[in-house]
């Protein structure tokens, strides 16, 4: 399985720049957390590597595939991506939505083929959805909809899945079960990038960490280094401590 | 909010709408002026009849009247269902975002400024200018924010827009005809209509409508959004121009022989929409059916009405479409608040 390596990044929106020599490697099988105060650049770290951002620079490559030459529609190939927020316009169903994952495949006329089917099949399996592919999405909860949208990754063949805030607005019982579907991914190999604004549940779930600030990376490696006291007060300008529960790390805020 | 779908099979569906459209087909060859009885229309639609005047009848004034309300009714109603996939708004429409009357406007120079009288085509040509113009004004306005809202103003003031500039272009007209004759002929029909308006405006409705159809899964893709869609597959650039060019050639060449019919291509895709489970690629097809049924069933009923002159299509579409428009408006605004 192969890396995604990003190697001096640089990106604006408009003219202004948001992210500044962004270097990074994302393993394959790793839980990859981006953490940082808003407006860091987070957002459209994920959004240049999907391609989606016009004004960029430098190298992206996943293995030895440039990313960065790649028009998006054909980066999709390699990342699925789901941003903060996803609308979905109209009450389609949520194996429609599923199935959209498996555009890039389709035969002529779009007609889905067997092993469309299965990743389809498989997808809602793992999220736990099958007996709501014939619901319009409209109709779900918040956390029903989350894993739904990430059902949608699950069917792709994508090897990168980038993950933008999706814990938001989420009850605790459907923060577990979203994470448990992305560590899953990312023991079958993928590689799992996630944005994550609970400091606790970026130390716990995941394996490497980035710090952003201001678009430049400020820290980088495993999660208990990078989300500590010292760094979280230079990235967010604030004061904690890590405690322990019967071995349950939390973040807690001082000041 | 609660959207009820209705589940039916895509064979159940098409086979009901072509019934539909067959057996208004037959009543928009029926219905007129002149009471014809049935087995008559019929011998006389073969070219069987003996009686010449029923054959010209129905050969010559119901068939083409018929077959060019066929045509714009499936120009109309997948130019709507396209054009609200793109938009992802349900209220988009070629006559409420001004589509249409820009087309009008386009079709009021060439025929005002005779440039008709030299070249036919001239017509068609300046009306898909005009509609070609309008819509990329409007994607340009509103691509980045798919509210209701949004749409619905940058289309008054398209509207706005091409009404003034009609007028001026009448006001300002080097042989000015009857300006009555010019605004009854924009409020749109189908009364008059011969085999040669259906020659013009057929192969441009017919390109549109395949360049409409190659947008059509791009349009499914496009519910999770731009951003979304172009990570999985969907080239935007492609999708926007194929429903831009697409439309303005279907509604600009509708425009140019029927004037301009409103909400037609506003109230088709919601028809169908709860039988395709809402899917926009899956609405096109269906659409252009419902398009074409609703619109000779609107003929067949100002043909109907007992008024001293016959209503304009175009009237009867405004007023059955706008009160449609307006609920949906509070509908739509409701559920997006």
């Amino acid at each position: 399985m192969s890396d995604l390596s990003l190697k001096n990044v640089s990106a604006s929106l408009n003219g202004k720049p948001i992210l500044n020599d962004i270097s990074l490697k994302a393993s394959s099988g790793d839980m990859t957390v981006i953490c940082g105060p808003n407006g860091a650049g987070k957002s459209t770290l994920l959004r240049s590597i999907t391609g989606l951002v016009s004004e960029v620079s430098g190298d992206i490559a996943l293995g030895d595939v440039r990313l960065s030459d790649m028009a998006v529609h054909e980066i999709g190939q390699h990342v699925a991506y789901l941003p903060q927020d996803q609308m979905v316009h109209w009450p389609l169903t949520v194996e429609a939505i599923v199935q959209l994952s498996r555009r890039p495949h389709l035969q002529a006329f779009g007609r889905a083929s067997q092993e469309d089917l299965g990743a389809v099949e498989a997808a809602l399996d793992k999220t736990g959805m099958s007996d709501f592919r014939d619901r319009p999405i409209t109709q779900l909860s918040g956390g029903e909809r989350a894993r739904a949208f990430l059902a949608r990754l699950l069917a792709s063949d994508a090897s990168i899945y980038l993950v933008d805030e999706p814990l938001a607005a989420l009850d605790p019982y459907y923060q577990m079960a979203v994470l448990e579907v992305l560590k899953q991914a990312a023991n079958e190999g993928k590689i799992v990038i996630t944005v994550v604004h609970d400091l606790s549940i970026a130390r716990r779930y995941f394996d490497t960490a980035f710090l952003l600030k201001g678009g430049r990376i400020i820290g980088q490696g495993k999660v208990s280094d990078v989300i500590s006291p010292d760094a979280l007060s230079d990235a967010y300008d604030i004061e904690t401590v890590i405690t322990s529960e019967g071995g349950i790390e939390a973040v807690r805020r001082l000041k | 909010m609660k959207q009820s779908t209705i589940n039916v099979s895509s064979f159940k569906l098409y086979l009901v709408l072509s019934l539909l459209l067959v057996v208004v087909s037959i009543a928009g060859l029926l219905v007129g002026f002149v009471n014809l009885p049935v087995g008559d229309t019929i011998s006389a639609l073969f070219g069987t009849s003996d009686d010449e005047k029923i054959r010209l009848i129905v050969q010559e004034i119901r068939l083409p009247r018929l077959l060019m309300g066929l045509l714009i009714g499936a120009s109309l109603g997948m130019a709507g269902a396209a054009l609200q996939g793109l938009l992802r708004n349900p209220l988009a429409d070629p006559g409420v975002i001004g589509i249409s009357s820009s087309a009008g406007l386009g079709a009021v120079i060439a025929i005002y400024y005779g440039f008709a009288a030299s070249n036919y085509l001239s017509v068609p040509a300046f009306a898909m200018t005009g509609a070609l113009s309008a819509i990329v004004i409007l994607y340009a306005l509103s691509r980045r924010d798919s509210s209701v809202l949004t749409l619905i103003l940058v289309g008054v003031g398209i509207n706005a827009l091409a009404g003034a500039l009609i007028s001026l272009s009448m006001n300002l007209a080097p042989n000015p005809f009857s300006l009555a004759d010019m605004v009854l002929w924009l409020l749109g029909s189908l009364a008059n209509r011969s085999y040669t308006d259906i020659s013009l405006s057929l192969p441009f409705i017919a390109v549109g409508i395949v360049l409409l159809l190659l947008s059509a899964r791009s349009l499914r893709a496009l519910s999770l959004g731009e951003d979304v869609a172009a990570t999985l597959g969907v080239n935007l650039l492609r999708t926007r121009s194929l429903v831009v060019v697409g439309a303005a050639l279907a509604v600009g060449a509708s425009v140019s022989v029927a004037g301009a019919i409103g909400f037609i291509g506003l109230v088709t895709p919601h028809l169908i929409r709860p039988f395709v489970n809402y899917d926009p690629a899956r609405l096109m097809v269906p659409s252009a059916m419902v398009g074409a049924i609703l619109i000779t069933f609107a003929d067949i009923m100002v043909r109907l009405m007992p008024t001293d002159r016959e209503m304009k299509i175009g009237v009867l579409t405004a007023l059955i479409g706008t009160p449609f428009f307006l609920y949906l408006v509070v509908k739509t605004r409701r559920q997006t608040r």
